[in-house]
């Protein structure tokens, strides 16, 4: 089965606008949607939580336990940077496991709070339906 | 991988939505995040001194992605990302070629096959 990985408009457009104020931390974004885009076996082993100290760079994938309490089916792909520490800047990413296909939805900053009911966690939420990923019981 | 792309069926992008691929053109053809993604390529390539860089180190501290190494190298993005995954299926050919195309000497590539993948 081949993976996929889409860019939502809504997160292309937070990147975009962090490129405005901090080119280097959207180019660490973009670099991890490249690393994902890259190699297939990633993209396929992703939505297996744990840390990925060893690829290139490493990276961390985490469950959104809110999310996915909910049926959401959305997880936390954070960047490590070289000198071990992660990247301000994170993706929410959203997994549709019967097209294999991963939705970047939201770009988040790492003291964004994912407070159930906020407008940002329903926001994500509403991205994540638009995407037609289903929602699991 | 025929019969694998016989039975994948890629939902239909939704307005606005954008492959990664797409994306990924759509930044490199900004000279200033495509810029800055190179930057930011070169910062993950680094190790520390006593460390060997893999394969994929090795590329990313040139500033390059695995599509931009493979047309320099006159392949396929996919035969880089096998490469860096398993340097075991590199012949002493497709070494040397890959060090022309980043600008290191031999060795490095030599050393950097044999660290592996994820090392």
């Amino acid at each position: 089965m081949l993976f996929d990985l889409v860019i939502l408009p809504e997160c292309n457009q937070e990147i975009a606008a962090l490129s405005r104020v901090d080119e280097e931390a959207a180019a660490e974004i973009d670099l991890l949607i490249e690393r994902l885009q890259e190699d297939q076996p990633e993209l396929e082993n992703l939505c297996i939580p744990g840390n990925r100290y060893n690829y290139d760079p490493a990276f961390e994938v985490k469950l959104l336990v809110a999310a996915q309490k909910r049926g959401k089916n959305i997880y936390l792909v954070k960047y490590r940077l070289p000198d071990g520490d992660l990247a301000d800047y994170r993706l929410l990413i959203g997994y549709h496991a019967q097209h294999g296909t991963y939705y970047a939805l939201q770009l988040a900053h790492r003291n964004h709070s994912y407070e159930v009911g906020s407008e940002s966690f329903n926001q994500l939420l509403d991205r994540y339906e638009q995407c037609g990923i289903p929602t699991y019981k | 991988m025929q019969v694998c792309t016989m039975f994948h069926s890629l939902p239909a992008l939704q307005a606005g939505q954008l492959a990664a691929a797409d994306y990924l053109a759509q930044v490199e053809a900004d000279p200033r995040r495509a810029a800055a993604l190179a930057r930011a390529r070169v910062r993950a390539g680094r190790v520390n001194a006593a460390a060997t860089q893999t394969l994929s180190q090795l590329r990313l501290s040139a500033g390059l992605s695995q599509a931009q190494l493979a047309e320099r190298l006159g392949t396929q993005q996919p035969n880089i990302a096998r490469w860096e995954r398993d340097p075991r299926n590199m012949n002493v050919e497709t070494i040397h070629r890959f060090a022309a195309a980043l600008g290191v000497p031999p060795d490095a590539v030599f050393k950097a096959s044999s660290v592996g993948y994820g090392a």
